[in-house]
C-alpha cells in the first residue's frame, strides 16, 4: 500500500445518511413533544440501525444488543422532553446509548456474564457462528469471516476503547460529536483511539498468523 | 518548489521513527497539514519497519471501516413501540427503572414489594 493511497482511508461522513439534521432535527422534536406516536415511530426506524450496530459492537452479543436498544429508546421517549437542543439529536442519541451500553456491560460483569470473556481465545468456527456467519462456500462467507474476525478484535478492547472505535472508525461521527458523547477532551479522545487502533492492528495480525 | 516548501521538508525529513509514529493517527484521519504529511511519506519512503508499521495500521482502520455494519432486527420498532405502550399502561416508571437495574420482571417486583408491604404492616400492628 502507497502512502498516497492510504491518504483515502480517512474519509469521514459515510454513515449520515437518512437521519435528519438542523431543521428536520426540529420538526421532528416538536412532533415529539406534542406526543406524536408517528414520529416516535419515524425517529425508530431512522436511528435503529446505528443504534443497533453501536450496542453489537459494544456488548459483542446481538441478543443483548436487541434488548437494550428497545430500552435505550424507551429512554429516549422518557426523555425527550428533557433534550436542550445544544447537540444534534443523533449525538443525544448516542450519548443515551453510550451509557445505557457501559451500565449493561458493568451489569454483565456483575452477573459474570461479559462478552469479551466469551470471545476470549476462541477458533474461526466460533467466532463465526457467534456472529451468526453462514456456513457454505460462498461470497458472503468472507465477508461474515472479516466481520467476525473484526467484531472479535473489538471485543479484546476496554469497553471505552471499544466505544470510540464504534463512534469514529464505524459510525463515522466527527470528533466534535464524539467529545459531546463521550464528554472526554479532544485530547484523550484521540490518544486512546490511537492506541485503540494500535492493538487492533496487533489483534488482527496475531489472529492471521 | 518554492524555497519554503523546501526549508519545510528539509527539516521534516529528519522525523525520527518514533516522530513518524506518532503522525500515523493524523495521517489515517487526513487531519496532518500538507507540509507534516509529506514529511511522513518521506520518512516512510526511506524507512522499511516504519513503513510495515504504517501499512498495518492504515489497514486495520481501513478493515473496521468497511466492515459490514449491523442491522436492527425488522421487528425492532414495532417491539420498541410495544414496550413503550406497556410502559405508559404500567405508568411505574420508577419500577420500571429498578427493573432494568435489577432485571426483575415487573410482574415479579411487584407481587414482591406487595408482600413486603403486608409483611411490614403486620410486624407494625403485632409490635
Amino acid at each position: 500500500m502507497s502512502s498516497s493511497e492510504v491518504l483515502d482511508i480517512g474519509q469521514e461522513a459515510k454513515v449520515t445518511a437518512g437521519v435528519p439534521d438542523g431543521e428536520g432535527d426540529r420538526l421532528l422534536l416538536a412532533r415529539l413533544r406534542r406526543g406524536d406516536p408517528e414520529a416516535f415511530e419515524v425517529l425508530v426506524r431512522e436511528h435503529q440501525d446505528r443504534v443497533y450496530d453501536f450496542c453489537v459492537r459494544m456488548l459483542g452479543d446481538r441478543e443483548e444488543a436487541n434488548d437494550l436498544v428497545q430500552e435505550i429508546f424507551v429512554s429516549v421517549h422518557q426523555n425527550v422532553g428533557k433534550f436542550r437542543e445544544d447537540a444534534k439529536l443523533s449525538t443525544w442519541i448516542f450519548r443515551i446509548s453510550k451509557n445505557q451500553c457501559i451500565n449493561r456491560l458493568k451489569y454483565l460483569k456483575r452477573r459474570g456474564r461479559g462478552r469479551s470473556d466469551e470471545y476470549g481465545e476462541v477458533g474461526e468456527d466460533v467466532l463465526m457462528s457467534a456472529m451468526g456467519a453462514p456456513q457454505g462456500p460462498d461470497a458472503a462467507l468472507e465477508s461474515a469471516r472479516e466481520r467476525a474476525r473484526v467484531q472479535w478484535a473489538i471485543s479484546q478492547l476496554e469497553p471505552d476503547a471499544r466505544m470510540l472505535v464504534a463512534l469514529r472508525d464505524i459510525e463515522g461521527l466527527s470528533y466534535e460529536e464524539i467529545i459531546e458523547i463521550t464528554e472526554l477532551a479532544e485530547g484523550t479522545v484521540k490518544s486512546r483511539l490511537h492506541r485503540a487502533r494500535e492493538k487492533l492492528a496487533d489483534l488482527l495480525g496475531r489472529l492471521e498468523e | 518548489m518554492s524555497g519554503i516548501q523546501r526549508r519545510l521538508m528539509d527539516v521534516d525529513a529528519q522525523l525520527n521513527h518514533r516522530e513518524a509514529k506518532a503522525l500515523f493517527f493524523a495521517l489515517a484521519d487526513e487531519e496532518l497539514p500538507e507540509p507534516q504529511a509529506m514529511a511522513v511519506r518521506s520518512h516512510l519512503d526511506g524507512c522499511d519497519e516504519c513503513r510495515a508499521g504504517w501499512d498495518r495500521y492504515a489497514q486495520t482502520v481501513q478493515r473496521v471501516r468497511k466492515v459490514e455494519r449491523e442491522k436492527a432486527p425488522p421487528l425492532m420498532a414495532s417491539m420498541v413501540l410495544n414496550r413503550v405502550k406497556r410502559e405508559r399502561r404500567f405508568g411505574l416508571r420508577k419500577l420500571h427503572l429498578a427493573q432494568n437495574y435489577h432485571r426483575v420482571p415487573v410482574e415479579v417486583l411487584i407481587p414482591l414489594l406487595l408482600a413486603a408491604a403486608v409483611a411490614a404492616f403486620l410486624v407494625l400492628s403485632a409490635s
